[in-house]
């Protein structure tokens, strides 16, 4: 099942401007899913449309193996913790458990009681009170408790401090840990979730440029570094994503390396995943997406995209 | 029960620094055969990183016979590694003082010693054929 | 709609158990509500303590039992109860005519406003319901409280107006407008225009001034050029037609002796020229008029139409009501950005 399934999905806002343009993704289930790309790529447009909060211009998506967004059936399995958390500042924390769970087809508040519990919150405080980690974590508590099958979190580290996040993480990691949840995060910083997540899609100007298993990215990915004279017999037939030349050394980021066939004089090395992202980023010609039906990589794109 | 820790700057993937750790546990005598590693859950909530990480390390563990998944219990640490006797320890890091005596005088800093520490684990790792990927 | 385990210990035991959107509805409501239950309350209050001291000093002048009011035995006590109670319709009138404007705005323009003017519909419809859902309970719950107590309101003024009704008629009093279902009414529809102004407007505070002014304008101007539509007025002479004296009066002018209608203009002349005799002989215009063989003619609408017009009235803003409501339904389910 694929708890995230684009066609071809568009969205343009009333000024005229496409947020998203043909983006074609398909999440399969259990991934946590690093959503990153350049603030203005398209990820809250997607994720509010993933929630129901907008709908699609054109193009087709369904959530969860082929429901509706924003329909009862979606709305309750699919849970959001919006970037600013949005809660009711005058509630307290007992009364927003008590509206969600309300509001909610499944419910545990338990669970919740217990989650807030263990971080010291008190459920008589209102939530305007609270600093932003606790909303952060009394919002993320909510969406916890809702069991849901899809949590979807946008931006959740954008104002947290360094230990509210690593909380925050912890929390969301735990649950994944306990019930196989499915989660996608987005974030304009992808060392936040670099070691939270274990499936990479990369939005750049409104499409989807990198889509895949971690793991497998890296795997498919070398850094190759050797004498500038050399470098084009060496990448010549390569799948290059990007080449950083200076008048003596040249590094060659390329995908789909045999390191056996490493020249003498050159080097191979692992990358990593924020190298990887950037290397993508800032060469938007090229992409790499998993194969129509078949499951293959392709590249689609020109083989070659060299920096001067 | 060892705790792990992470570096985020070594450069080295985090499965790879938890399997690494519980070698060392072993190798210091702090897990014995017998001891129960971390639950999932457990390292995840503390270290916020993604459970398939921790089970990537521990089937690592598994497949090089060290540790033995109980299924409902956990995993479990099944023997211990050639532990190097204490003596040996202490004759490996005498030599190690000597060397970097002499690679002080020779001029590395801290930074330089352990970037070339670091090129002959990889050169040595290439010989063995375990280089990542 | 099945809800899991609710914590019922939180429950206060005195208030009734709601569950799903009416909780959450009555919860983030529950201040206006309280506020518009007070008004309400307090309100009646004072119509029921003045109300049963104006019905006893009605009885205890006579008036009940004394024929004809507008015969010589009823002359002097009337005086003395227009005296003193006669400001009261007008002043209650003027009070309460456009509480329903305010009302309406103070519960109806926040509810998706605020939502959506601090962001927090990001957490509200996301949750287990949809939008539809959502707007449809506090669309329903609000309006229901507000209307059944207008509702209210506007049955207790019925009864405190009752000894006005014999002098001066309900239809052309001030209080037509906050008796009987016009006020209720009014009221729902008031509500249901603030909330789909909220929806259009997105922000508190420009909602809620766009909703007074639309809801004072959607009560005033039906007031002024549309209820005297509602039928035709009848012609009568002020002399023969008893009627006459209670009712709406929808204009007036003067026949002279060969039956021509006077315009207004001629009858100011005639009023100048009547001014010497006026002051001499105490007399009143009329009764010149009379003297002089010209007749008062009135065009108006009888007293006893009032429930006719209640129910025009009532049923207009009503399907005005259902309206905007299913108008603010249609609109909260397109998409948000």
């Amino acid at each position: 099942m694929n708890v995230i399934e684009a066609r071809r999905l568009s969205k343009r806002y009333r000024r005229g401007v496409w947020a998203l343009r043909e983006a074609t993704l398909a999440i399969p289930e259990g991934r946590v899913v690093a959503l990153v790309g350049p603030n203005g790529a398209g990820k809250s447009t997607l994720l509010t449309m993933v929630v129901g909060l907008a709908v699609p211009t054109s193009g087709e998506l369904a959530v969860l193996g082929g429901l509706v967004p924003g329909s009862v059936e979606a709305l309750g399995r699919v849970a959001f913790v919006a970037q600013d958390p949005s809660l009711y500042p005058n509630l307290s924390v007992a009364d927003t458990l008590r509206l969600a769970g309300n509001l909610s087809s499944r419910w545990d508040e338990a669970d919740a009681r217990a989650r807030l519990a263990a971080l010291d919150i008190p459920l008589r405080r209102k939530v305007g009170q609270l600093s932003g980690g606790q909303q952060a974590q009394v919002a993320l508590a909510v969406a916890l408790a809702r069991r849901p099958g899809l949590l979807i979190l946008d931006e959740p580290l954008a104002s947290l401090d360094p230990l509210a996040r690593h909380e925050f993480m912890a929390t969301v990691m735990a649950a994944v840990a306990e019930e196989g949840l499915s989660v996608v995060f987005s974030s304009h910083v992808l060392a936040e979730l670099e070691r939270a997540c274990d499936y990479l899609v990369v939005l750049a100007r409104g499409a989807v440029q990198v889509a895949g298993d971690v793991d497998e990215l890296l795997s498919e990915h070398s850094v190759l570094t050797g004498p500038a004279e050399q470098a084009d017999a060496v990448t010549a037939g390569l799948c290059v994503v990007r080449e950083q030349r200076t008048d003596r050394q040249s590094t060659v980021l390329v995908r789909d390396y045999d390191p056996v066939r490493v020249p003498a004089g050159w080097r191979a090395e692992r990358t990593n995943l924020e190298e990887l992202v950037l290397a993508y980023l800032r060469t938007p010609s090229v992409s790499a997406l998993p194969g129509p039906a078949s499951g293959n990589r392709t590249m689609a794109a020109p083989l070659r995209a060299v920096d001067a | 029960m060892i705790e792990y820790r992470l570096d985020p700057t070594s450069g080295v993937p985090t499965y790879l620094q938890i399997v690494r750790q519980v070698e060392h546990a072993l190798r210091l005598g702090l897990l014995q055969p017998g001891d129960q590693l971390p639950k999932v859950k457990d390292v995840v909530a503390a270290l916020a990183i993604n459970p398939n990480t921790v089970l990537k390390a521990y089937r690592d563990l598994e497949r090089k016979g060290i540790a033995t998944g109980r299924p409902g219990q956990g995993t479990f640490v099944q023997e211990t590694l050639n532990v190097v006797p204490l003596e040996g320890v202490r004759l490996l890091r005498r030599g190690l003082d000597r060397w970097l005596a002499q690679a002080a005088a020779a001029g590395l800093d801290d930074d330089a010693v352990r970037a070339l520490v670091d090129a002959a684990l990889y050169d040595a790792a290439r010989r063995r054929g375990v280089t990542a990927s | 709609m099945t809800i899991g385990s609710i914590d019922e210990t939180a429950a206060r035991p005195r208030l009734p158990r709601l569950r799903g959107l009416p909780w959450v509805t009555w919860r983030q409501h529950r201040t206006a509500l309280l506020v518009t239950t007070g008004l309400f309350t307090a309100i009646a209050v004072f119509l029921t303590v003045h109300g049963l001291a104006m019905h006893a000093g009605y009885r205890a002048l006579g008036l009940d039992s004394c024929g004809d009011l507008h015969g010589p035995a009823c002359q002097a006590p009337l005086d003395v109860f227009v005296h003193r109670y006669g400001a009261w319709p007008d002043r209650f009138a003027t009070a309460l005519m456009l509480l329903p404007a305010f009302l309406g705005t103070f519960v109806g323009a926040p509810i998706v406003a605020r939502e959506r003017d601090t962001g927090t519909y990001r957490f509200a419809w996301t949750l287990g319901r949809t939008r539809l859902q959502w707007l449809a309970a506090k669309l329903a719950l609000p309006g229901a409280a507000l209307t059944g107590l207008a509702l209210a309101c506007g049955l207790l003024a019925f009864w405190w107006y009752a000894p006005w009704v014999p002098p001066r008629g309900r239809l052309g009093s001030d209080m037509y407008h906050v008796m009987g279902t016009v006020f209720a009414a009014r009221t729902l529809f008031c509500f249901t225009l603030a909330v789909l102004l909220g929806t259009l407007i997105r922000r508190t505070v420009p909602a809620l001034a766009t909703a007074t002014v639309a809801c004072l304008a959607a009560i005033v101007a039906p007031a002024t050029w549309l209820e005297p539509l509602i039928q035709k007025p009848l012609d009568a002479n002020i002399d023969t037609d008893s009627g006459t004296a209670t009712g709406m009066t929808v204009n007036q002018w003067v026949v002279d002796p060969a039956g021509h209608r006077l315009t207004s203009a001629q009858t100011d002349d005639l009023d100048v020229q009547a001014g010497p005799d006026l002051v001499s002989k105490h007399q009143t215009f009329h009764s010149w008029l009379t003297q002089h063989h010209y007749t008062s003619w009135v065009s108006y609408q009888p007293d006893t139409r009032f429930w006719h017009f209640q129910a025009v009235e009532t049923s207009a803003y009503l399907a005005a009501a259902l309206l905007l409501a299913a108008t603010a339904l249609w609109w909260i389910r397109r998409p948000i950005h």
